[in-house]
């Protein structure tokens, strides 16, 4: 077999009960390679990485490290041949310390105290090495997110790993962050090692990577090399399989009354969320204002505080010109209001019931879904039927249970619940989290229609694409606080990319081309 | 003052089958697994060690095979509650009822109405020089030579938790079993591991209760003892040394509740005494209160693909 | 699609879905292999239960009997649970129920019937509740979790009765057993002697178990109730309160299984004694588990279990088997039930992989 692979992974085929998550798959990563691994979200690429880490097995097909065919059945062998794995969602003990998490599963020898002083001096010679900047003895729960990550590569790298597998790197990072990664991976390539780079992110693939594979639908399309020619609507029309046009279409802003006023709101903040702090905004009819941020900058405190899930203390709200501070979370879902959270699995809707209950959650006691002492199991399984139509909610029947459908179409339910009627307000926090590009679109249509319709959207998320794509007003959340807002026309990625990293807002700033 | 010496001693000879129950209670839930299945290894392990005992004469034995049996019953416990899934809580009670009608009915169906004759028993040591510092020795080294072995267990198994690697992988399983399986580390064996350790240690417990306490055995003799384990756990922070002071209030309780039957002038109702270790149990739970934070996975199921 | 309807997978979870009977059926089975070791074989040990349970209007009045406190219990059991309040303290709070009924008989004897019943229940529902009202402010106030709090206050339950008994309320007549005083004959539930002393709390148990079905599955409340209970977080953001939700669930399991207690003392005694309740808040435990923890299972769960529990009981007589074999059975039963459920749902985790050809069929 060639030996000039690091690894090759030839017609990977793996089944799980009703879906082929991957489909004859082949993958070849050289040595000294930055390898995308480029998909939309089901697209089967994270199912590739786990069978090659030794997290799941695979139903057919071969795996070849450095020219040998190799099983791998454990993560413990996949460690061994020199693979590591820096998951999207950092698999750290946020209670131990950072010498903990590196050096946890290792057999030291044979006596079996933990070695403090030896790890300590390997841990820092990695991190000299490759700019890394690790403080040993630190609690992992008092490191920021990039620091995190630079433990998870430590990890990796201690462990005499050739082959890192990174899944969404830099979906947590700021702008600035993403260069110091980078700068990592430039250094790692220098060494001979080798980075498989899964991401949906076009710009960044195009930026670091050699080379680019690209898998749709469990299938591999294709893989080509990263040529100066290759440009992001190629990639995504290989991600997606048709032409695609990347732009969403908008017509003008009709401005209307005030349907939402913050007014210098602050919340305090608590053990994972930073809390609110002097945030004042007002939301017309008819426009949709997007808020960008990086993860952790107040997203979801600001829309709890808003639907009074959290305890405004100082500040006022108001909604359609009546105060609404602290009237509690029961009192605002009486009002015209859809709120789509950001933790669709256990806020939005209960998984353990079936769809036609969880379109009755918020009003159970209310019509069509039922009155004061029943509910109309008949009228609301209709209703549901309805909205799944309207809203293309793919389930077997109005029974099913929310547990069993996917990722897009739960979305969609809760989609259906919230904004199936005329709202006057709609809130939606990270609507497009996990969806793949038809589904996402379907949310920007949702979004668009309901503007045009008179309704105001605030739309906060962390993919700063979407809210160029949709917004007509841009904001930016960090730590808490407004940190600029500025017209949607014009605005540009880099200029919020500042804001988000905490950049104050300066004179000329929206001026730089 | 000789009084208060007497009181104190007993406190700590009456605090041990609870205190081994604690530290089992410490290595399971520390792995994230409920030791609901204290109570049933505690009282297992109590009818086996006095049935050994007995049929071969040897104390020593007796207590081996009840350590082998406590761990024995949390095997059967870790199949269910951690390869299974299956509600930790629901099937500990389950084998509770399990071992309390088991040892009953053997009881019943052995030794008819008569019940089980008492062992010779352990008798107390008193270790020479030590046990003859003023207060602290007779306190401390005038006790059953179990008692001994436990002073050396303590501060082994915080040592073996907080300072080993193998102490490592067990908290990581309970913090974030899925970081534990990235790094190639077993989780559900390591689990059924500290379950079993965990039984061991309350098995140990029982047979300090049945063949150096209480001398026999007796329907449903562990009491509570099991539940009380479980909160001197918790008390503790599931650190063996917090959970050996919080197992010695509740020895001062049960030294308390056995010394006022003893003096008439105080006239409490005995029932009223009986409630001595329950109500003490309360109040450590209150004490602690929700400041202690389980192990972040404690009993959600982990599953391979 | 593949179609796994009919693959041995597919069988194996639609079998477990009856899993309550399938454990109740293989309890019985290790209890009668068990009871070989008395040299009673298990077709002696099925008829002779058979027959203890529901061979004669004595003993289907008996089975009834127990049936009703299990009833009762179990369907609030249920409810909570559902709630996501994971009460163990049944035991205790029948006892206290019991006391309460008791006191009310005991220290306000001239009440006159009708309201003589009726104050006596609504005491027991008063005690219960307040008991169960400790594991609610131990939770609130300080964070501690039901399950511990509940299971010790279990021990003290009891044994505030029995020092009660023995001491404040204790009878003016002696007898060879503790007691207090007799109660009036206004605050008895009617008993029918000739079909085995059945009383009317059976009609007040059926009532419990409609009213908790209908408020679980229809009323709009029980809806927001099982919200709580299974997912905490959607149920606020839809504007509900877990919270008072919780507190008024494990109220509302502490008064009825105090009513149960209360029903359980006026129904087959003439005055309060201690052990009167003995594991009937555990028995009840293991029904709402037969019963899936639903009321809608209640009633079939509560008369098997109260079979169960007066054919043990008479093998005790005519053959000598321990009483604590019941025990055994219990548990057994519900390592049964508990795997079957788990069972459930480590095979929907882990699922097989369909023969390829169905796969080629689309």
């Amino acid at each position: 077999m060639d030996n000039s692979y690091m690894v090759e992974m030839k017609n990977i085929t793996k089944i799980f009960s009703k879906v082929i998550a991957n489909d004859n798959v082949s993958l070849a990563v050289g040595k000294g390679e930055i390898h995308a691994l480029l998909g939309e979200n089901g697209a089967g690429k994270s199912t590739l990485m786990n069978m090659l880490y030794g997290l799941y097995s695979k139903d057919s097909g071969s795996i070849y490290w450095n020219g040998q065919e190799v099983k791998i059945n454990t993560s413990a062998e996949a460690i061994s041949l020199g693979i590591g794995m820096i998951h999207q969602h950092f698999q750290l003990v946020e209670k131990f310390t950072v010498l903990e998490n590196v050096i946890l599963g290792m057999r030291e020898g044979k006596w079996i105290e933990i070695p403090k002083a030896k790890a300590t001096k390997k841990i820092m010679n990695l991190s000299d090495m490759y700019g890394l900047n690790i403080k040993p003895n630190e609690l992992v729960e008092n490191l920021t997110v990039g620091e995190q990550q630079r433990v998870e590569i430590v990890k990796a790298l201690y462990r005499n790993s050739n082959l890192l597998i990174m899944d969404e790197p830099t979906a947590v990072l700021t702008p600035q962050e993403v260069r110091k990664l980078f700068d990592v991976l430039n250094k790692l390539r220098a060494e001979g090692k080798s980075i498989i780079f899964i991401s949906h992110k076009l710009p960044e693939v195009l930026e670091i990577c050699d080379k680019i594979s690209i898998m749709r639908d469990g299938k591999m399309i294709t893989t080509i090399d990263n040529e100066k020619s290759l440009d992001a609507r190629q990639l995504a029309s290989y991600m997606v399989g048709r032409e695609i046009n990347l732009d969403v279409v908008k017509s003008e802003c009709k401005l209307g009354e005030v349907v939402l006023k913050l007014s210098n709101v602050c919340a305090a903040s608590e053990k994972n969320s930073c809390g609110i702090n002097d945030f004042s905004l007002e939301l017309h009819r008819g426009e949709i204002v997007g808020l960008a941020g990086v993860d952790g900058n107040g997203q979801t405190d600001l829309s709890e505080l808003i639907m009074g899930l959290r305890k405004l203390t100082s500040g006022k709200i108001e909604f359609l010109g009546e105060e609404v501070s602290n009237i509690g979370t029961k009192a605002m879902r009486e009002l015209s209001i859809g709120y789509i959270p950001a933790d669709r699995l256990h806020a939005a809707m209960v998984l353990d019931f079936s769809l036609k209950m969880n379109m009755a959650l918020n009003k159970p006691d209310k019509a069509p879904f039922g009155s004061k002492w029943r509910i109309n199991k008949k009228a609301t399984g209709i209703y549901t039927k309805e909205k799944m139509e309207q809203f293309n909610v793919v389930a077997s029947s109005e029974d099913e249970f929310g547990k069993n459908l996917s990722g897009g179409n739960q979305q969609k339910l809760v989609l259906a619940r919230e904004v199936g009627e005329k709202v006057d307000l709609i809130i939606a926090v990270y609507p497009t989290r996990g969806l793949d590009i038809d589904a996402t679109h379907f949310v920007f249509d949702t979004m668009l229609r309901a503007r045009d319709n008179g309704s105001a959207v605030l739309y906060i998320s962390t993919e700063l694409e979407e809210i160029l794509q949709i917004s007509d007003r841009i904001g930016v959340l960090y730590e808490g606080q407004l940190n600029g807002i500025m017209p949607g026309d014009g605005a540009e990625a880099t200029t919020i990319g500042l804001l988000m990293a905490g950049q104050k807002e300066e004179e000329g700033m929206h001026a730089k081309i | 003052m000789n009084e208060l010496v007497l009181y104190l001693s007993s406190a700590i000879r009456l605090s041990i089958p609870i205190l081994l129950a604690a530290i089992g209670v410490c290595f399971s839930e520390k792995a994230g697994v409920y030791c609901m299945n204290a109570d049933s290894s505690m009282l297992s392990s109590c009818f086996i060690s006095i049935v050994v005992t007995l049929a071969t004469g040897n104390p020593w034995l007796g207590c081996i095979v009840g350590i082998l049996v406590g761990g024995l019953c949390a095997a059967l416990f870790s199949i269910f509650a951690v390869k299974l899934g299956a509600n930790q809580c629901l099937v500990g009670l389950a084998f509770n009822f399990m071992v309390i009608g088991l040892t009953s009915s053997l009881l019943r169906l052995f030794w008819n109405t008569n019940g089980i004759p008492h062992i010779a028993g352990l008798d107390e040591v008193a270790i020479p020089g030590l046990s003859t510092i003023p207060i602290i020795g007779p306190i401390f080294f005038n006790q059953p030579i179990l008692t001994y072995v436990v002073y050396f267990i303590v501060p082994i198994s915080w040592y073996v938790m907080f300072k080993t690697t193998w102490g490592l992988k067990i908290r990581s399983v309970g913090e974030n079993p899925r970081c534990a399986d990235t790094l190639g580390i077993n989780v559900i064996k390591t689990r059924i591991v500290s379950v079993i350790v965990g039984g061991l240690f309350c098995g140990f417990g029982g047979a300090v209760l049945s063949i150096q306490q209480v001398q026999t055995f007796t329907e449903e003799m562990s009491g509570a003892r099991g539940w009380m384990g479980i909160i001197a756990a918790y008390f503790g922070g599931w650190s063996p040394i917090g959970a050996a002071g919080a197992s010695f209030i509740f020895g001062l309780a049960e030294a308390l509740e056995k010394r006022i039957q003893l003096l008439d002038f105080i006239n409490l109702s005995s029932y009223v005494i009986q409630m001595f270790p329950y109500i003490a149990a309360l109040i450590v739970i209150l004490l602690t209160g929700s400041s202690r934070r389980h192990p972040a996975a404690m009993a959600k199921f982990y599953e391979k693909q | 699609m593949q179609k796994y309807k009919f693959s041995r997978q597919a069988i194996i979870l639609k079998i477990l879905k009856f899993s309550p009977v399938i454990g109740a059926f293989l309890g019985l089975v290790v209890a009668a292999l068990f009871l070989m070791l008395w040299k009673i074989n298990p077709i002696e040990f099925f008829t002779e239960l058979i027959k203890g349970a529901i061979g004669s209007k004595t003993a289907i009045g008996s089975t009834l009997n127990r049936a009703t406190p299990y009833m009762i219990v179990g369907a609030a059991t249920a409810i909570a649970y559902k709630a996501g309040a994971q009460n163990m303290g049944q035991e205790g709070q029948v006892f206290m129920g019991g006391l309460g009924a008791g006191m009310v008989a005991v220290l306000l004897p001239h009440i006159p019937s009708p309201f003589a019943l009726a104050f006596a229940l609504i005491g027991s529902m008063v005690f219960g509740a307040l008991f169960a009202g400790i594991a609610v402010l131990f939770r609130l106030v300080k964070g501690v979790n039901e399950i511990l709090s509940t299971l010790i206050l279990n021990y003290i339950g009891t044994l505030i009765v029995s020092a009660l008994i023995i001491g404040p309320l204790k009878s003016s007549t002696s007898s060879s057993y503790p007691h207090t005083d007799s109660f009036g004959k206004q605050f008895l539930l009617i008993q029918w002697k000739s079909f085995g002393y059945l009383h009317a709390g059976i009609f007040i148990a059926l009532l419990v178990v409609a009213g908790a079905s209908y408020f679980l599955w229809i009323h709009p409340a029980g809806l927001r109730l099982r919200m709580a209970g299974s997912s905490p977080l959607a149920c606020r953001t839809a504007g509900g309160n877990p919270k008072k939700i919780f507190v008024r669930a494990m109220l509302a399991c502490g008064a009825l299984s105090g009513l149960a207690g209360g029903i359980e003392l006026l129904g087959k005694y003439n005055n309060l004694r201690s052990g009167y309740a003995t594991s009937l808040g555990w028995d009840a435990l293991i029904v709402a588990l037969l019963a899936g923890l639903n009321p809608n299972g209640v009633i079939p769960a509560a008369v098997f279990f109260g079979a169960l529990y007066t054919g043990i009981n008479s093998m005790q007589r005519t053959l000598g088997v321990p009483s604590a074999l019941l025990s055994l059975i219990k548990g057994c039963i519900m390592v049964f039930i508990i795997s079957g459920t788990a069972l459930q749902q480590y095979m929907k985790v882990k699922p097989k992989m369909v023969k390829k050809e169905v796969a080629i069929n689309e």
